[in-house]
């Protein structure tokens, strides 16, 4: 299984985060929620599919009502 | 006519090691004659349970990969995907073969802050499209 045991992540595996109120609207919907999984953008591909450069990680968020989306580290804050 | 010996064996003949192999075969055909007489007499499904026999059909989505958690919960991943999660494995997503999760994961528990539900606060699964009774997402799971 893929983890990046030595890197040090801004959030952690099930800790809370919130949506900053200047976010794009595609994250605005989860609102406030927990963080299930953690990677970083490693190409072209998935960099330009979240307008973030390589390297951005992503963070899994999971809202209350239990649907899930990737949101780039810059637009969450510790709840 | 005698058929010739290949120039290995032909070596190995002058020294006696093929007539010594020929009387070894001997007396295995021998062992074997008596060994029919007596347990193999016995036809093998008699001595052996039925061999258990699977079709060779890969299950997973898109003939991807199943991967199995220590607690022996099953991950599926689609063909060329992979999985992802925390260092002490609480926490597993199923990923495509592009790094993006399929929805298939298993979660620790989340914070109380931002789940309500006490199925949702401890170990839980979440598969697309399946969900308990009641609609909720938080699929009980191996602990």
């Amino acid at each position: 299984m893929a983890t990046d045991q030595t890197m040090i992540y801004k959030f952690n595996w099930g800790e809370p985060v919130k949506v900053i109120d200047c976010a794009p609207e595609k994250y605005l919907s989860v609102g406030q929620g927990s963080v299930c999984g953690i990677r970083k953008i490693e190409n072209k591909s998935v960099a330009s599919e979240f307008n973030e450069p390589i390297g951005t990680v992503l963070y899994l968020v999971e809202g209350s009502t239990g649907e899930a989306i990737e949101i780039p580290e810059r637009f969450l804050v510790a709840l | 006519m005698a058929k010739a010996w290949p120039p290995r064996l032909a070596k190995a003949k002058k020294t006696g090691a093929v007539v010594a192999g020929m009387v070894g075969l001997g007396k295995l055909d021998r062992f074997l004659r008596n060994l029919d007489k007596t347990t193999a007499a016995k036809s093998a499904p008699e001595l052996l349970p039925p061999p258990i026999t699977r079709d060779r059909i890969n299950t997973a989505p898109q003939n991807g990969t199943i991967f199995v958690d220590s607690k022996g919960n099953a991950i599926p991943a689609p063909l060329g995907g992979s999985i992802t999660g925390s260092p002490d494995g609480r926490y597993i997503q199923a990923r495509d073969a592009n790094g993006n999760p399929t929805g298939v994961r298993i979660d620790g528990g989340h914070s109380p802050k931002t789940h309500t539900d006490p199925r949702a606060l401890g170990p839980h699964g979440h598969v697309p499209g399946v969900t308990n009774a009641d609609g909720t997402p938080w699929l009980p799971i191996k602990q």
